[in-house]
């Protein structure tokens, strides 16, 4: 009635102890070289009287020489050990994984995927521009110039256009090597040190070099120059030998001569204001308010001039508007 | 020389030779084997050797139930595995001339 084959209780135990010496091959490995194995034990058994273990040897021994027939490799204890460890890990992994806030953060991750598709694009042109040593544009210093600035614009552009397909295809379809794809794009992130510290030297040489030409053109036009010294404040005085105050200059051609002529503001420099709030850089004198306050201290100080008396008569004075 | 260390290298050739003259199972396949004066084969290396020529491709395998007991595993030959045994003979028949040879030379200088 019962159809299940009746194994004897010692072949049951050598296959046991066999598999257990095989416990670290891959279970599909493992079932298929033993699947035939009991019932060519028990054909084994039925021949002889003799013990199992007397005529195949100690099953260790046994699973020894089936490895090496099989052409499997010898097990190291070592190799154990780690594949323990990555089982642990995979375990964990998976937990990981399957935490909530883990799957928002992919999900977040994959919304923001084409983010990275465009700035790996960059980094690309940047990586190749890096490796070919080409020079970086001077004007957008975030562009390599490939012969100009303008071949690079436009290999970042066919770039992004290629990246982005490419996202989008393997999104779609999956990739055919995922393995590939994270190592490539890990190395495009890589990539994005040296293009970052080309960036950062080349947009800061042309900041200095901005710098320099400020530098030129402050030497050229700074502020007011009288007999080759620089004036740093100029006092008006009155027909009549009283100093004047706020007195607003301009040339001929009709410009402020504002001083400084680049305007770093000073905290205590008490500036003449508009109406409308504009500051005024060419009132004169200069006055500077004690630190802290809005008080200027001797409104009056000046180097002492002695106005000599005037003969030349007076011009009308006349109010503009 | 160990007779062991000469079966190794020849048990492909001589497990293919015997699935070619009719399929068998494992334990049938090591029988055979006995039978033909491989006596001292071991069984687990029979076995392996079969489940590595069929992993190559070497050997097809079906299963077929047994009265008696569990499922038997019986082993074919394939036309890869008869063109390895093909070659096999070849080179056993070059290299048995020319170890004969040899080894008959050897003892009548050694006589």
């Amino acid at each position: 009635m019962s159809s299940a084959p009746l194994v004897p209780s010692e072949v049951e135990e050598y296959v046991a102890a066999v598999r257990r010496a095989l416990a670290d091959l891959p279970s599909a490995e493992r079932d298929d070289l033993l699947t035939d194995l009991e019932a060519s034990l028990l054909e084994t058994t039925e021949e002889g009287a003799e013990p199992i273990g007397a005529r195949l040897g100690a099953p260790e021994q046994f699973a020894a020489e089936l490895r090496a027939a099989a052409g499997l490799h010898e097990p190291a204890p070592p190799a154990r050990r780690k594949s323990d460890l990555s089982r642990r890990l995979r375990v964990a992994r998976g937990r990981t994984f399957a935490h909530p806030a883990v799957t928002a953060l992919r999900r977040l991750g994959q919304e923001l995927a084409p983010i990275w598709w465009v700035l790996r694009a960059y980094l690309a042109v940047g990586a190749i521009a890096c490796a070919l040593d080409s020079a970086w544009s001077s004007r957008l210093p975030i562009v390599p110039r490939f012969g100009s600035a303008e071949a690079g614009l436009t290999a970042i552009g066919v770039a992004v256009v290629v990246s982005v397909w490419l996202g989008l295809e393997l999104r779609r379809h999956g990739s055919p090597f995922p393995r590939l794809a994270v190592i490539v794009n890990m190395a495009l992130l890589l990539a994005a040190i040296p293009v970052v510290a080309q960036v950062t030297n080349s947009s800061s040489s042309y900041q200095s070099l901005l710098g320099r030409a400020n530098a030129a053109e402050q030497q050229l036009y700074s502020g007011l120059i009288y007999q080759g010294v620089e004036v740093d404040n100029i006092y008006p005085y009155s027909r009549d030998g009283r100093l004047l105050h706020d007195v607003l200059l301009y040339d001929a051609a009709g410009r402020a001569l504002d001083l400084p002529a680049f305007h770093t503001l000073d905290p205590n420099r008490r500036y003449v204001v508009t109406i409308r709030r504009r500051m005024l850089f060419n009132s004169f004198p200069i006055r500077y308010y004690e630190p802290g306050t809005r008080l200027v201290v001797r409104p009056n100080a000046a180097p002492y001039v002695k106005v000599p008396p005037v003969l030349t008569p007076p011009l009308p004075t006349t109010k503009s508007k | 020389m160990d007779r062991s260390q000469l079966l190794r290298g020849t048990l492909d050739a001589a497990t293919l030779a015997v699935v070619t003259e009719q399929d068998g199972y494992g334990y049938d396949v090591l029988r055979r084997l006995r039978a033909a004066g491989l006596s001292d084969v071991g069984d687990a290396s029979v076995y392996g050797t079969l489940s590595r020529l069929y992993k190559a491709g070497a050997l097809t395998s079906y299963v077929m139930p047994s009265d008696e007991g569990p499922h038997r595993r019986y082993y074919g030959i394939t036309d890869l595995g008869r063109e390895q045994l093909a070659e096999a003979r070849v080179a056993w028949a070059g290299f048995s001339r020319v170890m004969t040879s040899l080894l008959e030379t050897k003892v009548e200088v050694g006589l």
